[in-house]
């Protein structure tokens, strides 16, 4: 076996991605010695998911006071690395949900997850196999956890994202951003496999590559349908470059408004608003439940002046969020 | 290479009628009286399906003529060595049940014969009871070509197939016919049996399922439908809402057992890919206290040119969430308010706030005023832009600006949406979850006139389904119909 061999590297690999959970995981074995024969809830919930039971919401039993207990946490992160992809996927939705609840903005309406050993279990054990799990960890990191809580991450998931390039971990890079995946990205992009993938284009447009970039800025700031105008808002936000974050805050004062009749009448400022908590998931003027009044929008419009200098030409359009229909 | 599984020649190397091969590889060698006859093609062949058999004797020259004494398949082109059989809608009774035979004639030569046993196969998919996602029949059970089965990328789920005529799963072929979608295990050697289907990849894609006979050209016995999804997360936060300074805010249900909603809508919703986390935002599971009662009538005031107006914002404001929120009241009632006084007996009134938020409805009849002053009046006209409403008859009393208009709403499409307890059950408030949150989360799935879909526009529910066969639209406009696992939102 030559030394670069692939088994090689992925041993490399999945000994990089484990290493944390094995020395915690020892210290969470002796913490139940047979004397003691103590079972956490860690592995109550785990023996539920073992017998075909699905994650709900509020799992309680994980936390002490307001904060996870880390022994817990190491024990669900443990089990990621051996358990079927059911139990898995369980797993990953519970810890998605606990991290969540156990950040301060929660209860604020933060869309955030920053806890440090739910992060690390996600991008660690979460991706160690290639099944359901693993996709559904990497959409939930990319939906919560801010890029810079992905940071010391950089090179796990770029790891991952070489033995299992997918529609997910296209998105997970191009919100962390990490410098060593740029290449990479650049390689598995152009790939047949990929070429057409609107994700590897998001992850492109991410990196750098102005003229991917340009497919998603140009109809952006051209397009006057709604439905297109609200995708390419969110896929700007995906990019989260300063140039793009720039074109969305050119967009704060759209006066599109998505409408079906007798069901919804939407301004597609909100989808803005959106994709720029997207990239600043800790600015409370840009939380989901923070956009109420004209002085909601004015607080969106300062944070825009203030980050990117934008100023409009047009005045504001007349005040809309979401038109409410009767049942 | 075997006997029967040689390739035939292309159309232009096979003479119609006899005579020399074209192919130089073929054994056909020219000859006055051949000495082997041999069949090639396929042994199955799908009900009401087509194959094609070729005769080759070693000899050029001679005739061939085709015979059989089956009454499950039609020979044309009988006397050629190129035979086209059409099987009739009926499978055989056992495999190789269909006798056919060719007979060679050369002049002045002993004729030549060779048979082959054909089965006539039917494949029928269905629905599995095993099934992890979804199956949509399209309502025509007979007729599986149209049915589409769903199923979460990179994930499984299982169809079931049964194949009669006397052959079984594992001699014929299952496959995507786009293996860079999905791809389907190896059938087992059982007539019946659950066929698995793994999606691959994509966000949403579609390709079909088909099933085709074993041989050299793989001969398509039927098909149908399979979408790949990216699973649907509806997450959503439910708080149940009273103002303890007013009695009759006091919910029916205050401990309303919201974690049970998931499980009970999660089967429904997996058909189109979708999962439900719901969660209560209360810690014990009990009632909240909000003061948002303001006028004290017991009930949730909804202005609806304020877009709910004073008494929601208290609910509004009550908590936060990223995720869905849902409020439940005990019982609301919704108004519009006069903008200007309107004198007795005229028969026009105009209303306060109206910017495309006008709902009411022509030929309806809505309570105009309160005490003594209130009376029925009925809508001549009214548009959704437009303040001005013309009534039907002359009002009996004279109203001031602000005197209100009731607007009988069950509840609104607000953020967070608003569900009226009302006298329904405990289950009917959770199937409205999902309904609701269909509107709101889903890609705005429109209201239909539908009662086995969760969408239908009334809580007359038969079944709670989410389908891919295009559903009638309630409402004019939009109209129409809608197909709801491709109007969710996959990214």
């Amino acid at each position: 076996m030559g030394i670069n061999s692939p088994n090689l590297i992925r041993r490399q690999v999945l000994a990089l991605m484990a290493a944390p959970f094995v020395a915690r995981l020892a210290n969470a074995q002796k913490k139940k010695s047979p004397k003691e024969g103590k079972v956490t809830q860690a592995e109550a919930v785990i023996e539920q998911y073992r017998h075909g039971g699905e994650f709900q919401p509020q799992t309680t039993g994980f936390t002490s006071g307001a904060s996870l207990i880390p022994a817990e946490i190491d024990a669900l992160a443990a089990a990621l690395l051996k358990e079927p992809s059911h139990v898995r996927e369980q797993i990953v939705r519970l810890l998605v949900d606990l991290g969540r609840r156990a950040d301060p903005l929660f209860s604020r309406g933060a869309a955030i997850l920053r806890d440090p050993h739910v992060v690390a279990a996600l991008t660690g054990p979460a991706l160690h196999a290639n099944d359901a799990a693993r996709d559904n960890a990497l959409s939930l990191i990319h939906e919560f956890v801010p890029a810079s809580a992905l940071a010391p991450h950089g090179q796990t998931l770029t790891a991952d994202f070489e033995k299992f390039p997918s529609t997910s971990s296209f998105l997970v890079l191009a919100k962390a951003k990490p410098g060593q995946a740029q290449e990479l990205v650049r390689k598995v992009a152009v790939t047949p496999r990929w070429k057409e993938e609107v994700s590897a284009r998001i992850a492109l447009a991410a990196f750098g590559d102005k003229a991917a970039e340009q497919r998603f800025s140009v109809p952006f700031a051209s397009t006057q349908d709604p439905t297109k105008f609200s995708s390419l808002a969110q896929e700007m936000g995906w990019i989260g470059t300063p140039t793009a974050l720039k074109a969305l805050a050119d967009q704060v004062r759209t006066g599109l408004i998505f409408e079906v009749p007798n069901t919804v009448r939407r301004s597609l400022r909100l989808e803005v608003v959106g994709a720029l908590s997207f990239n600043f998931p800790e600015e409370p003027a840009l939380f989901r439940n923070s956009i109420t009044s004209e002085q909601s929008y004015e607080a969106v419009e300062k944070f825009c002046q203030q980050h990117f200098g934008t100023r409009w030409s047009k005045p504001r359009p007349e005040f809309l969020i979401n038109q409410p229909f009767p049942r | 290479m075997s006997w029967f599984d040689s390739p035939p020649s292309s159309d232009a190397g096979v003479p119609e009628s006899g005579g020399v091969s074209r192919d130089p590889t073929s054994p056909v060698v020219a000859c006055r009286c051949a000495s082997s006859l041999r069949i090639i093609g396929c042994h199955a062949v799908g009900v009401n399906g087509t194959i094609r058999l070729q005769a080759e004797a070693d000899c050029s020259g001679g005739t061939f003529h085709w015979t059989s004494s089956s009454t499950r398949v039609t020979l044309t082109n009988v006397d050629s060595s190129n035979l086209h059989i059409q099987a009739g809608a009926q499978p055989s009774t056992g495999r190789d049940a269909e006798t056919i035979t060719v007979q060679w004639t050369g002049y002045d030569c002993s004729p030549l014969s060779a048979t082959i046993n054909i089965t006539v196969v039917c494949v029928v998919f269905s629905e599995s009871a095993a099934q992890t996602y979804g199956y949509d029949d399209f309502d025509t059970p007979p007729d599986h070509t149209d049915d589409h089965v769903s199923v979460k990328k990179l994930a499984a789920t299982v169809v079931h197939v049964v194949v009669t005529g006397g052959l079984n799963g594992n001699e014929l072929r299952f496959a995507a016919s786009d293996a860079s979608i999905a791809t389907v295990d190896p059938a087992p050697a059982q007539a019946a049996f659950d066929l698995t289907i793994h999606g691959l990849d994509h966000n949403k894609a579609e390709t079909n399922l088909v099933a085709s006979v074993v041989c050299h050209d793989a001969v398509e016995i039927t098909r149908m439908y399979i979408n790949v999804y990216r699973e649907k997360v509806v997450r959503a936060v439910v708080s149940k809402i009273y103002d303890n300074r007013h009695a009759g805010t006091t919910l029916t249900y205050p401990y309303l057992d919201v974690a049970s909603a998931q499980p009970l809508i999660n089967p429904k919703a997996k058909a189109a890919v979708v999962r439900y986390e719901i969660s209560d935002h209360s810690a014990t599971g009990g009632a909240t206290h909000v003061p948002y009662d303001l006028n004290g009538d017991g009930k949730l005031t909804w202005d609806i040119a304020a877009s709910g107006g004073l008494e929601f914002s208290k609910l509004r404001d009550s908590f936060s969430s990223s995720d869905q929120r849902i409020v439940i009241v005990h019982a609301i009632e919704s108004f519009y308010y006069l903008s200007a006084d309107a004198p007795i007996h005229t028969t026009t009134i105009t209303l306060r706030g109206i910017t495309d938020n006008n709902y009411l409805v022509v030929g309806g009849s809505y309570p105009l005023g309160t005490g003594a002053n209130c009376e029925h009046v009925v809508v001549q006209t009214a548009s959704r832009n437009s303040a001005t409403v013309t009534l039907q008859s002359q009002l009996r009393h004279a109203h001031l600006a602000g005197d209100c208009l009731l607007f009988p709403a069950g509840g609104w499409g607000s953020d967070p949406i608003v569900i009226i307890e009302g006298i329904t059950t405990e289950e009917v408030i959770k199937w409205t979850f999902f309904h609701e949150t269909g509107h709101a989360v889903l890609n705005h799935l429109a209201d239909l006139e539908a009662p086995t879909s969760i969408m239908h526009f009334s809580q007359g529910w038969t079944d709670h389904r989410l389908r891919y066969k295009p559903q009638n639209r309630k409402y004019s406009p939009p109209g129409g119909t809608e197909i709801q696992w491709e109007l969710i939102p996959r990214t």
